[in-house]
Parts: C-alpha cells; structure tokens; sequence
C-alpha cells in the first residue's frame, strides 16, 4: 500500500514529484538551489534525503525504502577511454543513490511515458491492465531483468498521456462558449470583412506545434522548385523518346502524323514526329518494341565497327532531335513552375471577398435535449465536428486524442528501456548505470546532492 | 520596586526566549523573480501569493482550457526538445522574450534541448531511433543474416537494444492482425506514437552512439591501492591490470570486437542422480538425487527467511507473488 500523502504539488512546500502535473511543473521551474552553507553536515545530508525522496519513491515508507536500497553503485568502464585522448569526463556515481527504485515495474512504466506519474503506474498495475512477458502483473514492486518485455493497455495509455476527457456537462458548456464567440466574429467579419481580414493578417503566429497552419508562400515555393526539380529529372531522353513511340503506336501505324504529337507541345510536335519518322524508315525493331530499357539502350550504346554507316547516321540524328526536345522540356516545365510561384505570393497577400461568403453562423445547442441524448448534439464548426473532447464518448480518454497540457517538459526518453509508442510495449534493457559524464537515473536534482542523500543511507560512507 | 505591568513584560520575553524554534518552513517562493502579482480585487481576491504566480506563469487560458500563449504547453514536433528554462518568461507576449535565471538555477553548459532538468546535465534524453533506420536494421539481421553483434557495430547501438528492436518489431508486426484492440484506439495510438516521435530528437549516427566498450566497473579499482615503486620504473595500465589481477583493457577490447556465439550447453547443469535397483518382489524403485539441505527442507539452525523485514520474494509463472 503506498504512503498515505495530502497536497503533493503544494506550491508553498515546493517539492519536486515524480509527476506530469503541471503544479509539478512549476514547482520544478521555480526551485531554488539547494543551499548548505551554515549547515551543520548532518542538517546537509537530511536536507538532501528529504529533497530527493520527495521525487525517489515518495510513495515508499522510509523502513521500506531503506530495505530497497542498495549501497553499491552500479557504474561502467570505457575501454576505448584512454585510445580517444581527451580528458574523460567526471562519473556522475552518487546520482545512482535511487537506480535500485528503476527496476520495479512501476518505475519502468513511468519512464517509458505509459504512465504520467508514479501513483497513476501503480494503479494501472493493480488494475490488471500491465504485463510482463505476456503475463498479468498485478504487483507494483516486481522486479524487472535484462530483456523483459512489458505493456501496458492502450486505453489506459491514451488516457495517461492525452488531455483530461471533459464531462458531458463541461463539453457542452464549451462548445456554448465557442458558438457564441464563432457566431460574432461571423456577424463582424459579415459587415467589415477587409477589416478582419487585416486583423486576422496580423494575429500573432499559434504556437500549437499539432495544429495544420496555412502554408506560408515560402514553404509554398520550396515545394514546387522541388517537384520542377524533380520532373526535370525524370525527362530524360530515353523517356522522350519511350513516349513518342508510345504516341505513334497509340495513334496506329498508319495514322501518325505531325497533329499526332501535339501531347509534346505545339513547338516539338514536328521534332517528334521526325524522330518517328526516321525510325519508322529504317523500319527499327524499337518502333513495335518501345520498353524504356530498350530506348535506354538504345540511345546509351557505344557505336562500334559492327553497325553501319547509315544506322551510325540514324543514331546520331535521333540523339541530336532528343537532346533539342529534352532541353525546350526542360524549359516548359520551368516556365510552369515559375508561374506557379508567382500566383501562390498573390494569393497570401491579397483580400478577396470570398473570404467572408464561406462563414456561416452556428445554432446554440440545447443543454437540456444533450444531457437526456448525447447524440442529438450536431456541432459543425470549422475545426470540430463533434462535441468538445467527446467525440466518441465510450472512450475513456479525451476524444480525438490529443496530448496531455506540458508533455514536452516532461517527455525523457531513457536510456535503459527500449518504447515501442505504436503498440504500448517496451523492452527493459538493463539496470540504469552511470558512465562518464552521463547518469541513465533520471533525476531532476544535482549531484552534490545526490551525495549527500547517499551519505544520508550508506551509513559506513562512500 | 517592580510593578505588576514591569513583571508581565519580564515573562513575556522569558517566554521568548525560552521558545525553542527547531524547525522553520521556508516557503519555496520562485527564484527567478521577487515581484509578486498584485491581488485582482484588494477584498475580493483571496488567492495566496503562490496561485497567482502560477497564474502569471501559466499565461492566458482559451475557451477550450489551453494555455495557448505559454511556451511549454504545446508539445515539441520538430524533434528538437523544449525542456524548461527558469528564466521566468514563460508565456510569449512579444514584450519581454527574454529573461534572466537566477544564480545556480541552471547549471553551466546547460543544454535546454538535450537536458531536461535544469539543474542536472548529467541526465538527458536518449535518443530515438529513426523509423527508416529500425527497418535497416531489422532487415538486416532478419534477411541479411548479419549477427547482432555486428549490427551493433555497423550502427553504433549496443546490442541489447538491437535486440530490443527486433523484438519489438515483431511485436509491432502482429499488431495489425490483432483483435483485443479495437480499430478507433489503434488510430488514436498511431497518432500518439507520432506525437511521441516527434518530440525526441532523432539518433544521427555517430552522433550520439552507443560506447561499444563498456564494461561494469571491477570493483577492486574503486578503491585506492598503493605500490612503491622506483621512480625510474615505468608504470602503465599493463601494469596496473596485473597489480589488481584483472584482465588486460587492450585483451578485453579486442574480445569484445569478436563474435560471440552463446552457447547453449553451457546453461544446462547436469545433476548427478543414481537409480536403485529394483529386485524382485519389491514395490518401490529408488532414485537418489544430490541436493543440497537449505534448498531442499531446512537446514538445521539456519534462521528463517519468513521472521525478516526483507522476506525474499520471487513472482511464479502466473505472475503470483512467493515467498522464498
């Protein structure tokens, strides 16, 4: 049973968590540097432990904590230290103080981001909902080794890591909320548009990174100076030369004529039918056999003394139309992008008046109709379509998902599990260990203290 | 002559100083900055100092309850980590953009995309393994037939997470065909794992690959040792390996760069066990095993596990908990 607690994320106390919460966010953000001086060298050592428990096992009594401690630090050596020359960073050794904490199976949860605290691990274990090797561990304290597989269900996965789901109450009272807001920017946008549009022109950027923003011109023309890149690349002579015998054979042996190849353009519709002409004459096998591997070979090959004059001719006519309708392809292809480009920055940078045409103001809902028939709630605003976070209401979790407040501050990767995020397993690689420069422990506090809270349990010293 | 009012205040400062204050709360007021928010009503506001910097901090809050001006709210998508800075400017306001952290509430050389917590650069994040580069692997030693250990080597990852990778990958590959989850939860979680993808900064080999040499500490080098030697002697890490009788580094390294097939055999213990012969007439056979007392029964004036706080426990196949 954990340690019964009151007031984890007290702001006055200050204390750091093991926790997603934003308090604990702010807690972190606003913490202080640990201070010894005028400290007596036990007052230290109490100072650190009660620092670095409040993160390292809170939920722990302190006789059981002590039972789990393990005085011997787990570190590694590097081999290759003294082949690379450099000084070899400082081993970061007391900040294992807590690694024994790592391998219980609620640790392992909280780190690989399957939980958004400590206590909420817990709990998803007791539910039954964790397994280890495809086994139901029902006991927060097992001991994970080296290659354990475990995972966790994706329901309590989504729900732990995405936004609080709101009640039906709450949804609607929201939605309300945002009809209203919607329904008078459409009234001031309907009798002054160029004046929201200015307004809208100069809205700070959003900083939702989820969010799809309008394509700004630059992005814009990036992309297609890629395509034309791109298409340029794939005009090569052997594809020419692959489509106008494609042309031809579509158009039928006897009907080829110049018409035939205005596909190319009205300028290389006469060069094309030359080139078809001149194989066509010398009755070449490629005509009937137009494969791209074929024209490729075609125009590669090396002449040697095998062929005659007159193919030697043939060939180096064909080449010579290609390499001409090559290069005005080329040039189309960059007259149209260039075309493109220039519309796109007219786009961004104009007003035109369709913009306040597509508003259309929204219905206010019943309260009283949703909370006897969640169903009959029809929201078709721009950017929801259904009531707010319950879109689908079965789901314990806020619908569509999306990501818990903060989760970037509090998003570690470590470096002991291996996380499959796709099917909410994960692979316990090893026990957290400390090299050079680098603790696998995640902990928020320095080392000093750290070696403080050590001296604090290792009652013999270091 | 003492009066009776000269007489009250001499208890009231006994009083005082017989007061013993062991122990005094220091509130945990921010560091990086000494204003406080003003109240937002002098009678009306009963909100402590604390709710209201955590408002100011927090920033503005939209109709559909998010902090859309504060800079942490949102999650990183460019994999590039947004980890803390306490400067006190968390909230974009296009006024004050920049701030100041107070002295010793980030640690020097802090590296706010790789280390989360201000005050330890000795943690960071690990780094996430592509998706493109997980399927080269992972075709590598399926189809390829490259060993493990070679893969770990080509890719600068140690071998326990190719491994890891493997098994993952196969697990990823029966998702599809699985049934226990329903197809709405399985798009929710696709876009959670690109959520999560995208948040952690991507692993760019060699930049930030795995040391390959690793090998846990000996312990006999945690301790000091010391040899008196002539000054002329020469003295290197040859000679340091025989002193503490460990392996030589340069043997260890190139040991760790050979394959190593792990063999089976070596596992399996074999335990020596004698059949009696079973005469005629008699109903019982009889098989005589070498075991050890303590493993088997008790052994005589061992103490008993059950009595102590630290009871060894061990979980069955099913996953119970036992007492060992």
């Amino acid at each position: 049973m954990p340690r019964k607690t009151q007031n984890l994320h007290s702001l006055s106390r200050g204390r750091v968590r093991a926790s997603m919460n934003k308090y604990n966010l702010f807690n972190l953000y606003k913490k202080s540097p640990v201070r010894y001086d005028g400290k007596t060298l036990y007052q230290q050592k109490w100072n650190a432990k009660a620092e670095t428990r409040a993160y390292h096992g809170e939920h722990l009594t302190e006789s059981r904590w002590k039972t789990v401690f393990n005085p011997s630090l787990e570190t590694v050596a590097q081999l290759d230290a003294s082949l690379k020359g450099s000084k070899v960073a400082p081993t970061p050794m007391t900040l294992q103080t807590y690694a024994s904490l790592e391998k219980r199976l609620e640790y392992a949860i909280f780190r690989s981001m399957f939980a958004s605290s400590i206590r909420q691990a817990r709990e998803f274990i007791i539910a039954g909902t964790v397994k280890v090797n495809g086994v139901v561990i029902k006991h927060p304290s097992f001991p994970l080794q080296s290659g354990d597989v475990f995972s966790v269900k994706p329901e309590k996965v989504l729900l732990a890591m995405g936004r609080t789901k709101p009640s039906l109450e709450k949804a609607i009272k929201v939605d309300n909320t945002q009809i209203i807001t919607w329904n008078r920017h459409v009234k001031s946008v309907q009798e002054n548009p160029r004046e929201a549009w200015e307004a809208k022109q100069k809205k700070p950027q959003s900083l939702n990174t989820l969010k799809e923003n309008d394509v700004s011109a630059e992005d814009f023309n990036k992309k297609v100076e890629e395509d034309m890149k791109n298409k340029q690349n794939e005009a090569t002579r052997e594809a020419i030369l692959t489509q106008i015998l494609a042309i031809a054979h579509n158009a039928g042996k006897d009907n080829v004529s110049v018409e035939t190849f205005n596909e190319l353009g009205a300028a290389n519709a006469q060069k094309g039918y030359t080139v078809y002409k001149k194989l066509a004459d010398a009755k070449h096998s490629l005509v009937s056999d137009f494969s791209i591997e074929k024209t490729s070979l075609y125009i590669n090959k090396k002449s040697d003394d095998s062929e005659s004059p007159a193919e030697k001719q043939l060939i180096r006519s064909v080449k010579q139309i290609l390499r001409e309708l090559q290069k005005s392809t080329w040039e189309t292809i960059r007259v149209e992008a260039q075309d493109k480009q220039a519309s796109d920055k007219i786009v961004t940078a104009s007003f035109t008046s369709d913009f306040a045409k597509k508003l259309v103001p929204h219905e206010k809902l019943d309260k009283e109709a949703i909370l006897e028939d969640e169903s009959s709630a029809k929201i078709n605003l721009p950017w929801q379509k259904a009531l707010f976070g319950r879109a689908d209401p079965s789901k314990p979790y806020f619908t569509p998902w999306a990501p818990r407040p903060f989760i970037g501050c509090f998003a570690i990767l470590p470096s002991h599990i291996e996380v499959s995020f796709d099917t909410c397993h994960a692979v316990y690689l090893r026990d957290p260990i400390a090299r050079p420069g680098h603790s696998e422990v995640i902990t928020p506090f320095p080392d000093h203290l750290h070696e403080r809270a050590y001296m604090f349990y290792a009652r013999k010293g270091l | 002559m003492i009066g009776p009012r000269t007489n009250q205040i001499n208890i009231h400062r006994l009083g005082i100083t017989l007061q013993q204050v062991r122990y005094r709360r220091q509130l945990a007021y921010p560091s990086y900055t000494r204003e406080i928010p003003p109240k937002s009503h002098p009678k009306k506001d009963h909100s402590s100092s604390f709710q209201r910097a955590i408002k100011k901090w927090l920033g503005p809050k939209s109709i559909t309850g998010e902090y859309y001006r504060n800079k942490y709210y949102y999650p990183p998508q460019n994999h590039r980590p947004n980890y803390i800075v306490p400067d006190g400017k968390s909230v974009v306001d296009g006024k004050n953009s920049f701030g100041s952290v107070a002295f010793g509430a980030e640690a020097p050389r802090r590296d706010a995309t790789l280390h989360p917590f201000p005050q330890n650069i000795y943690c960071k994040t690990a780094h996430i393994i592509p998706h493109d580069l997980k399927a080269k692997i992972c075709e590598d030693v399926n189809e390829n037939g490259l060993h493990v250990q070679e893969a770990a080597h080509k890719y600068g990852v140690k071998i326990e997470r190719i491994e890891a990778i493997l098994k993952l990958q196969k697990i990823e590959q029966d998702w599809n065909t699985n049934s226990e989850v329903s197809l709405t939860v399985k798009q929710d979680l696709a876009k959670f794992a690109d959520v999560m993808y995208k948040m952690f900064p991507l692993y760019q080999p060699p930049l930030g690959a795995d040391n390959l040499t690793e090998i846990p500490t000996p312990h006999k080098t945690l301790t000091q040792r010391f040899l008196t030697i002539a000054e002329s002697e020469p003295f290197g890490p040859i000679d340091a390996a025989h002193l503490l009788e460990l392996p030589v580094a340069s043997d260890t390294l190139s040991k760790l760069t050979e394959v190593q097939e792990a063999g089976d055999e070596a596992k399996v213990k074999l335990n020596k066990v004698i059949v009696g012969k079973q005469r005629e007439g008699e109903r019982t056979a009889f098989k005589f095993t070498s075991s050890k007392a303590g493993v088997v029964g008790h052994r005589y004036g061992a103490s008993r596990r059950d009595t102590k706080k630290d009871r060894a426990v061990a979980f069955d196949a099913e996953g119970r908990m036992i007492y060992i």
